[in-house]
């Protein structure tokens, strides 16, 4: 039998072991967790001007050509056709963005359904051409002329979009362009004031031309 | 628990696509502008001829029947109601009888009717060539849109007379323009 003083003493003793052991613990924890607080070493660069980055745009205008005496453009009716006219309409077709383009493309769309839009012989046709400087209005070119499409008939550039030749696609590069728009001569008669079945005579198409070009091929560039 | 931690993954993967899809460079997908007009409206014109007692623009789509009487004038007109102009136009008349004998065919100058017999309401009456009994003939009149020709025809016998009229898109011209 041990004395009672003997008992409480290594009680206590034990006792402040344990907290001894705890605080030591919680002290070295503390300490290893603060130790990735504040013993990293950290280095920054950064610029001090610019590293603005702007993105480029693609932009396609169409106007009607500015010149006096040929500002109908796609905007002016054209009535009373008759076989064997050429109606030309002159437009400036422009890349108004910041981004060159590539593979421009012409298609037409109509919600009319006619004989003069839907035969490829006997209905209109579009022959575009371009002048390096703008169209007189006698649709003479004092420039340098090509060709963006030859004679198409519109029942195919309605339906599907055509590859048309553009003399720029470049940002700010601005087409003038010269469109005919023709109606075939034609044989058909009129008897006692009926028209023929298929008759390319008193049609109406509202027409809405659609030129496209594409984004230039991407580019990776080193500067 | 392995399973678990396979779930976990691929949630984690899907997630990650979702987040990163939107700021990938599209580059299988090329950027396109279009440009388009207002629409542009075409209409094509007409060549409407048909012949008429009365001038008329009203087509009627028929051939013109009337009576004669023998050595009674007759007037009739020939009206185009459309928007393009013919050079010529083809006419056939069928007379009463074969026999009928003409005596006189004459018209007034364009868009002119006659007022009395022989008598046109500006100008004088012009001869021109006897019609032959159901023979197409062609009359070299240009014959404006919206525009007639006024006729008197004289014969010999009592019956009905047929005006048949026909003009072709080839007797118009083509013509370019700029605008």
């Amino acid at each position: 039998m041990k004395p009672i003083a003997t008992v409480l003493s290594k009680s206590a003793g034990s006792i402040a072991l344990k907290v001894t052991i705890i605080a030591a613990a919680a002290i070295g924890g503390a300490g290893l967790v603060s130790s990735n607080v504040f013993a990293a070493l950290t280095a920054t660069a950064s610029n001090t001007t610019g590293g603005s980055v702007t993105t480029g745009t693609l932009s396609l205008t169409l106007a009607p050509s500015s010149v006096s005496g040929i500002t109908g453009g796609f905007t002016t009716a054209i009535t009373a056709m008759g076989p064997g006219d050429t109606v030309n309409r002159y437009i400036d077709l422009t890349n108004a963005g910041t981004l060159d383009g590539a593979t421009p493309t012409l298609a037409i769309t109509t919600a009319d359904s006619n004989t003069i839009v839907n035969n490829a012989v006997t209905g209109l046709q579009v022959t575009i051409s371009a002048c390096t400087v703008a169209w007189t209005n006698t649709g003479t070119c004092s420039g340098t002329t090509s060709s963006v499409i030859a004679t198409t008939p519109v029942s195919t550039l309605k339906t599907s979009a055509q590859s048309i030749t553009l003399p720029t696609v470049l940002a700010s590069g601005v087409n003038r362009l010269k469109v005919a728009i023709s109606l075939p001569a034609s044989n058909e008669n009129t008897v006692n004031g009926v028209l023929p079945v298929g008759t390319v005579q008193g049609l109406t198409a509202a027409l809405t031309w659609q030129f496209t070009i594409t984004e230039r091929a991407a580019v990776t560039t080193d500067s | 628990m392995r399973f678990k931690n396979r779930s976990a993954s691929l949630v984690a993967a899907a997630m990650g696509a979702l987040l990163l899809a939107p700021i990938q460079p599209p580059s299988a997908l090329a950027t396109s502008a279009v440009a388009t007009n207002n629409t542009l409206s075409i209409t094509s014109g007409s060549l409407i001829v048909f012949a008429t007692g009365s001038q008329s623009f009203t087509n009627t789509g028929t051939i013109f029947s009337t009576t004669l009487s023998n050595g009674t004038v007759r007037t009739f007109h020939i009206n185009n109601s459309g928007t393009l102009s013919a050079t010529r136009f083809l006419m056939t008349i069928t007379l009463p009888s074969a026999n009928s004998n003409v005596s006189a065919f004459r018209r007034c100058a364009v868009n002119i009717s006659f007022t009395g017999t022989n008598t046109c309401a500006s100008g004088s009456p012009v001869t021109i060539t006897h019609p032959i009994h159901n023979a197409a003939t062609t009359y070299t009149l240009a014959l404006p849109a919206n525009g007639f020709y006024s006729f008197q025809i004289v014969q010999n016998k009592s019956g009905t007379m047929l005006v048949s009229v026909s003009a072709s898109l080839a007797d118009v011209s083509g013509a370019t323009s700029h605008s």
